[in-house]
């Protein structure tokens, strides 16, 4: 119980950590870059963002429009940070005022026509992925006194954890790409219209929603049961479509450097449930499907006391946060029972264990390691092996441990080869929960790391809603996992389905596994797992259709969950070719932007010149044509089967304050009876 | 017999306080870094004998609005009843008591739907119907329908909608301990009613035994 109490005040920590970043500079945001000295007069005009999040998925658009006032033309850097699970699915940029949308080549490919069409004077635009961290437009030309419009879209699962459901629009750089940092300035301000509009149209009853530090926010809900939340500048809109001269009507400046989140929580008391997406467009041919599986709430307790190390980012990048993640992490400390036992290593350019070993949880060893970590700054470099090395040594066989990870960054001194991780952690019988924190930490590293222990990442923003991390971190880890899970589908032929490996899943967790199937009918799907060493399944029986063309957008984010996998191998056996292949022409086939295929953007006539087939502008196309049609249907367009009748686990529940009105009532009370009590005295003097 | 009126001076004295003696109690387990996680009602935790959370779960707050709202709210509160309403303390910490008990009763039978709570409203919902019945019976002004007409729409308006004027996605403010407040203070209400008409029928069958004969039916014949 106490341990429990322990990661979740570490995530209260590691979230609360990340207020000290809310300061952030133009430099730390999404936005126009700039080389360092150089100033640009390019501007970001309009920046209007659609989200729309249906059946187990978000789709957002981003359009902007970027503005060139100078008097000679010039090209437009525009990036923003990765967002999580994100398959990029189109980029558009307008030609001519006519929307022009990119395909996808290999990235080298994709860079060198680029540079082509720019030395020959003709317009182009190019997406690309830079690492782990951020995507890259690059538009030219932005001519004089002129501007330019682009479109970028992509496609995320929507995942419920704990009954709540959570969207992120990462806008909030968190600066620790030193060599982009040194390089570009970036000018996060928006001149024009800033608008964020989500819709939410899910099949599942929804309470509330909620966006945190955005007090601009409207949320509204649709007689139908739909959620809208919207934040706008006020400026209005261009006149007509196509247009896009800046609106006359100034308003308040926007700045990017705030991330938005967006939270929903479903109704309580639902049953445990599978749900199954499919898209098939041709009888004969392949069809994709996305199983979504929310467990009943219903994994035992775990007692008895732990063992907890604490891995703690000490390097210069977590200069503004360590002091509010160390005071965490004492009152962290101070709630652990005297079973558990505890150690602390930070680390920066090497590794420094705070106590001796681990220590009982003594109020007097507690407080002396509270005393000590009052003494620590943040500085120097990240060495993230040598801090995890550290930490994974030394544990008892006889107990079960737990190991938390703190990072906001990227390993630069020591070994920083992802693989060189992996090796660290195979083998070892702890449990890693990693807390990501920002936008720019090595993200699929420490997801993979996590993954390959059997824990849990979790990443936090600046804007999350800090009691809501703790209460979901509660939940799981009051109660044992369900491991060794299984998808058997029986009826169907299947296959690729992914992930390939799947990890544990813990309370309140969604499993989401994709594949594809052939023929169709009636099939018998069927999740199996081990809890604490008990079997346990959910099944249920589902139609495959032969066709079915409602949700094409599942074929990207099949995959996108194939390369993911492709890159966890990459990452456990290091670079090979063929998977490197495999992942491109996935990559290809599917229409997606990754860290070796790039968006590419050409006059019409120029796409034939350099031989690329138009075959992304035909699937967006699809995908539009497949939206538009969903918008007009009821929410649900899946396959829904109740797998257990026991209710699925749900966040906690406060008082809440009694507020205002209650307060107004009993000042209404008092009153009545001042009132009667002034009547009453004057009878008597009468 | 000399000291006595001190004792009632003092016994004053501190019957007055009491109401910022709660709310001092609140503050100290809303500043403690300890009390949070050690008092709130957490199902997992009851379940494995931390029985006490049952009830303590009213005492300690989310955060600061959340504190100095219901925290506020219990001082004046506690003062009107008092002073405006003649509901003494004692009375009080009766309606509290069972408020709490019910909705922890709630709580648990509720199930693994609600894994956690915490907070005062409930409770004081619950003491809130006791106020509005003695404003009634000393005033009988309708406004005092009014407002317990507002209470139950307010009520009503949460339990439907399944939304709050504060709404949290995190710790969401629960319509039904706002309910279950209400509706066990309308049960003390009832219960203390019915026990004033049994004691006011047994202070009459006793005054209508014959004098000389014993009276055996309470504390207050004679």
């Amino acid at each position: 119980m106490r341990t429990s109490a322990l990661f979740r005040t570490m995530c209260l920590v590691g979230a609360a950590g990340l207020f000290g970043a809310v300061t952030v500079g133009t430099a730390d945001a999404a936005g126009l870059l700039t080389p360092k000295g150089s100033q640009s007069p390019l501007q970001i005009v309009d920046h209007e963002v659609d989200v729309i999040v249906e059946d187990g998925y978000a789709i957002t658009t981003i359009e902007q429009t970027f503005a060139n006032p100078g008097a000679t033309d010039l090209e437009a850097i525009y990036a923003f940070p990765v967002p999580i699970e994100a398959a990029v699915a189109e980029f558009t940029y307008w030609i001519d005022g006519q929307p022009v949308v990119a395909e996808v080549l290999p990235r080298d490919d994709a860079r060198r026509a680029y540079e082509q069409e720019k030395a020959a004077g003709r317009e182009t635009a190019l997406a690309e992925q830079h690492e782990h961290m951020t995507f890259n437009m690059n538009v030219w030309p932005v001519r004089a006194n002129s501007d330019v419009r682009v479109r970028m879209s992509y496609i995320q699962p929507a995942r419920l954890d704990t009954g709540v459901g959570r969207y992120l629009y990462p806008l909030e750089d968190g600066g620790v790409d030193e060599v982009a940092k040194s390089f570009w300035t970036a000018d996060a301000i928006v001149h024009g219209r800033f608008r964020f509009e989500l819709r939410l149209h899910v099949d599942y009853p929804v309470e509330a929603v909620r966006v945190p530090d955005h007090a601009n926010a409207t949320v509204t809900q649709t007689p139908e049961g739909a959620w809208h939340v919207t934040i706008d500048n006020g400026v209005a809109p261009p006149v007509a479509e196509g247009e896009t001269t800046p609106a006359a009507q100034p308003g308040p400046v926007a700045s990017l450097d705030t991330d938005v989140l967006v939270y929903w929580r479903q109704a309580e008391g639902l049953p445990g449930q599978a749900d199954l997406l499919m898209h098939k467009a041709d009888s004969a041919g392949t069809g994709t499907f996305m199983l979504t599986l929310t467990p009943s709430d219903d994994l035992p307790l775990i007692t008895g006391g732990r063992d907890w190390t604490f891995i703690v980012d000490r390097s210069g990048s977590m200069d503004s946060k360590i002091a509010t993640v160390l005071h965490g992490l004492s009152d962290g400390l101070q709630k652990l029972t005297p079973q558990d036992r505890y150690r602390i290593i930070l680390f920066n350019d090497g590794a420094q264990t705070v106590t001796s070993g681990f220590e009982q949880a003594t109020p007097e060893n507690v407080n002396r390691t509270v005393a000590a970590l009052r003494r620590v700054g943040a500085d120097g470099g990240t060495n993230l092996f040598a801090g995890l090395q550290t930490g994974l040594q030394g544990h008892d066989a006889d107990r079960s441990s737990g190991v938390i990870l703190i990072t906001d960054g990227v390993a630069n001194v020591g070994p920083v080869e992802n693989r060189d991780f992996l090796n660290l952690i195979a083998n070892k019988d702890v449990r890693l929960f990693t807390v990501i924190m920002g936008n720019s930490a090595n993200t699929p590293l420490l997801g993979h790391l996590a993954a390959a222990s059997n824990g849990v990442a979790t990443q936090v923003s600046n804007g999350d809603d800090i009691l809501g991390v703790v209460t979901m971190a509660m939940s799981k880890l009051n109660f044992h996992a369900m491991n060794q899970l299984q998808v058997e589908i029986d009826g169907v032929q299947v296959g690729d389905l992914t992930p390939v490996e799947l990890s544990s899943l813990y309370r309140g967790q969604q499993l989401i596994v994709f594949g594809h199937y052939w023929g169709g009918g009636e099939a018998q799907v069927t999740v199996r797992g081990n809890v604490a060493g008990t079997e346990r399944d959910y099944s249920g029986t589902f139609t495959f259709p032969d066709t079915v063309t409602t949700h094409p957008e599942i074929e990207r984010l099949w995959a996108y969950s194939a390369i993911e996998d492709g890159m966890r191998r990459t990452a456990m056996l290091g670079e090979n070719a063929d998977t490197r292949q495999n992942m491109t022409d996935i990559a290809l086939e599917y229409g997606l932007l990754t860290p070796f295929t790039s968006m590419l953007v050409l006059r019409e006539d120029q796409f034939a010149a350099h031989g690329i087939e138009r075959r992304n502008e035909q699937r967006v196309a699809v995908e539009t044509a497949a939206r538009g049609s969903r918008s007009q249907a009821q929410p649900s367009q899946q396959q829904t089967v109740v797998v257990s009748n026991s209710p699925r686990s749900h966040v906690g529940q406060g008082s809440g304050p009694v507020g205002p009105l209650f307060a107004a009532l009993i000042a209404w009370l008092g009153l009545t009876k001042a009132r009667a009590r002034r009547r009453e005295q004057a009878v008597a003097v009468a | 017999m000399l000291g006595f009126p001190s004792f009632r001076i003092r016994a004053a004295l501190v019957a007055a306080r009491m109401p910022f003696a709660a709310m001092a109690a609140l503050a100290l387990l809303f500043w403690s870094p300890q009390a949070f996680d050690l008092f709130f009602y957490d199902r997992a935790a009851v379940a494995v004998g931390e029985i006490w959370r049952l009830l303590t779960g009213h005492l300690v707050h989310l955060g600061f609005q959340h504190f100095v709202w219901n925290a506020g709210t219990l001082l004046s509160m506690m003062l009107m009843a008092k002073h405006m309403l003649g509901i003494g303390y004692a009375r009080q910490a009766g309606v509290l008591l069972l408020v709490g008990v019910a909705i922890a009763a709630v709580l648990w039978l509720r199930g693994p739907a609600v894994g956690a709570y915490s907070g005062l409203s409930g409770a004081l919902n619950g003491l809130f119907v006791p106020m509005i019945y003695a404003t009634w019976q000393q005033t009988r002004d309708r406004s005092t329908i009014v407002v317990a007409l507002l209470s139950l729409s307010k009520i009503a308006y949460e339990a439907t909608t399944g939304d709050t004027l504060f709404v949290d996605v995190s710790w969401p403010a629960s319509a039904e301990a706002h309910a279950t407040g209400l509706g066990a203070g309308i049960v003390f209400v009832l219960l203390e009613g019915k026990l004033r008409r049994v004691r006011r029928r047994g202070r009459v069958s006793c005054a209508r035994v014959p004098s000389g004969t014993s009276c055996e039916c309470g504390s207050t014949g004679g």
